[in-house]
């Protein structure tokens, strides 16, 4: 719809977004597509297709000098929009899409990755070469350009089974703009015949991986992801975004993180800024709350804002609660003063209070702040810190600064912690570990629910 | 139709009285909606992340997981384990199965039920032929791939997930060497 849109656009202002070489283009394409506009059949790959996406354009791409060669079929298929024939170039300062992530099934791929702060639209190339983060865009196919959605569905029968094939997704920071960012990681992958429905993982996501880069043998910790008794090529430092040569760079997150800053305001902030009070996980496509600096000492006399790093909550959730799952405590019976904003009355120190001046408040700009579920909090925890190293963090301190002296050790989530006959723990995380030598770093377990105990607050930012 | 054998299977079973899932208010973690199952090949894919499992744990196998036995290792014999079925032409077609990280074994724990805290409608996990009793491997403790922190770099132990509750906990690969269940994933991304 869009594209098609986009399409007859382009049919009407072929100066504006055309390729600039009126001699050989504007003929070459006015032309075309006015015969494939009556005749959407000329297009042998196209009969057993009905998106009207695909039966609009032509096999264009022989304007796109640098296409003609290759797979015929599957780039005449597959340029959609890209009867516009733009010679698009890489500006290395737009922030590129994060997770590339593929599922293949009979000549098929469905190729999803995640919201690109101040892209418009995506660009997805493709090729049958390896593609690296140095490769000539002009060296690529373009499978599709102009793309708002972020995920794309090859047509049927678009590739070719037992291929090895490589993807990368650029973002586009306006429509008729052509510069584009540098690659997405790459995704490499093989179509078959496998049964699979790809319409089945429009939902799907990247787990965050764990940022463990180091192997372990027997008798010791390596300095890196090789050597030792234990097969480290079978250990989590072998796999995963952060062994990604794109997915893996420091910049946006240690290992295989990737964070944005968020400010006050909602607005995307450059990695160096100091001042910021949320962060955006473009791979779970999470929003967090970013605590303040902390002071050792917690209450209402205390605490000097809102998201004090000392506070803590016991854990009180009368909508989560109903068979077998119990409200749990509005206050802490040996220690109830523990927050910002405690009175004694209306403000107490519990997870759904909190939560609910978060709301009021409008931190960042939102409204739909609520506690993580375990797998949500779980997904922040960095497994790549150790004691040894003199960390004591289970979490990526340049995004969320934590201090030394912060009194909380680990943070609330969501989700009871279910026993026969007994509902009175909810599931907690260890972000920070001091007492046991930091061997609880990253640990998720049951606690009573009339413990004290940090809150960080989440949104879904990218459905 | 499953769900209700399984309930009454569960139901007799809860003479062992720990075992059992709230289904009333605790959202499903693993609800079978987010799983293909292709029992014939003994795989499941999840939708939610990507990642293809096995659809038994290791040492047992059949359409519902109960032909074979409990199969407890080291964390130096699964590895090898697995380099060895992957060089002996691997599982379902496949030769790039690998041992889980913590986070990924974590996201197939099924936080709504107990003993075992998995959905047994995409992970099987009866026990009419094993050796160990029933209580063993509703319990059962699975390898992660992931080492854990430690203080002294000679403390060796990595993570593991007791599928009783979906608890983690550390397990020595070094000076004590325990033995656990493990079950194996791929990327189908």
């Amino acid at each position: 719809m869009n594209r098609l849109l986009i399409s007859l656009f382009c049919l009407f202002l072929l100066s504006a977004c055309g390729e600039p070489e009126p001699s050989a283009d504007g003929t070459d394409s006015s032309g075309e597509q006015t015969s494939t506009d009556g005749s959407s059949g000329t297009d042998d790959t196209n009969t057993d297709t009905d998106t009207t996406e695909d039966t609009d354009t032509s096999e264009d791409d022989t304007q796109t000098d640098t296409e003609e060669d290759s797979t015929g079929s599957d780039d005449s298929d597959g340029d959609d929009s890209s009867s516009e024939p733009v010679d698009y170039s890489i500006d290395v300062s737009l922030q590129a899409p994060t997770s590339l992530v593929a599922v293949v099934a009979d000549q098929q791929v469905l190729l999803r990755w995640n919201k690109t702060p101040n892209a418009v639209a995506y660009a997805v190339y493709y090729s049958t070469e390896e593609i690296t983060a140095s490769s000539e865009l002009s060296s690529l196919l373009l499978a599709v350009d102009d793309l708002e959605e972020t995920s794309y569905t090859s047509p049927a029968a678009y590739l070719e089974n037992g291929v090895t094939y490589y993807a990368a997704v650029v973002a586009q920071t306006s429509l008729d703009a052509t510069t584009v960012s540098s690659f997405s990681p790459i995704k490499t992958f093989v179509p078959m015949d496998n049964g699979i429905d790809v319409t089945d993982f429009a939902q799907m996501r990247e787990l965050n991986d764990t940022g463990s880069k180091f192997a372990v043998s027997s008798d010791t910790h390596q300095e890196a992801c090789e050597g030792g008794d234990l097969l480290p090529e079978g250990q989590d430092c072998s796999f995963g975004r952060d062994v990604d040569d794109i997915a893996s760079g420091d910049d946006d997150g240690l290992a295989g993180f990737s964070f944005s800053k968020v400010g006050s305001d909602g607005s995307i902030l450059t990695a160096d800024s100091e001042d910021w009070n949320c962060v955006l996980d473009h791979v779970t496509g999470l929003m967090w709350e970013v605590k303040d600096s902390s002071d050792s000492a917690s209450g209402s006399a205390f605490s000097g804002s809102l998201h004090d790093a000392d506070d803590s909550f016991t854990w009180y959730e009368p909508d989560l609660s109903g068979s077998g799952v119990t409200e749990g405590e509005d206050s802490n019976t040996s220690n109830p003063d523990s927050c910002f904003g405690y009175d004694g009355a209306d403000g107490l120190c519990n997870t759904s209070a909190f939560r609910e001046r978060v709301n009021a408040e409008g931190l960042c700009g939102f409204n739909d702040w609520r506690l993580p579920t375990t797998k949500e909090l779980m997904s922040l925890v960095y497994y790549g810190n150790s004691f040894a190293r003199r960390t004591t963090f289970a979490i990526d301190t340049n995004f969320f600064p934590f201090t030394s002296d912060t009194l909380v050790d680990s943070y609330w989530t969501s989700s009871p912690f279910y026993e026969v006959g007994n509902s009175s723990r909810a599931w907690r995380v260890y972000l920070r570990d001091t007492a046991s030598s930091g061997q609880e770093l990253g640990l998720l377990d049951g606690l009573s629910k009339g413990s004290s105990l940090g809150v960080m607050l989440v949104r879904t930012d990218d459905e | 139709m499953n769900k209700k054998y399984f309930s009454v299977l569960c139901c007799m079973l809860s003479l062992n009285a720990w075992a059992g899932c709230n289904t009333s208010t605790i959202t499903a973690t693993t609800p079978a909606s987010n799983f293909t199952v292709d029992a014939e090949n003994g795989v499941v894919v999840d939708h939610s992340t990507g990642l293809m499992w096995k659809q038994c744990v290791e040492g047992f196998s059949g359409s519902d997981c109960r032909t074979g036995d409990t199969l407890q290792s080291t964390f130096s014999q699964v590895l090898s384990y697995i380099d060895s079925l992957n060089a002996d032409g691997g599982f379902a077609g496949y030769t790039d199965w690998r041992l889980p990280n913590v986070k990924e074994l974590r996201s197939i724990v099924e936080e709504r039920c107990t003993r075992p805290a998995l959905n047994e409608d995409v992970f099987p996990l009866k026990n009419t032929q094993a050796s160990d009793d029933q209580s063993t491997v509703n319990s059962m403790v699975l390898f992660s791939s992931t080492p854990t922190s430690y203080y002294d770099s000679t403390d060796t132990f990595v993570w593991v997930i007791s599928f009783a509750d979906g608890t983690l906990d550390k397990s020595s690969v070094g000076q004590y060497d325990y033995v656990r269940f493990f079950r194996l994933v791929r990327d189908a991304r």
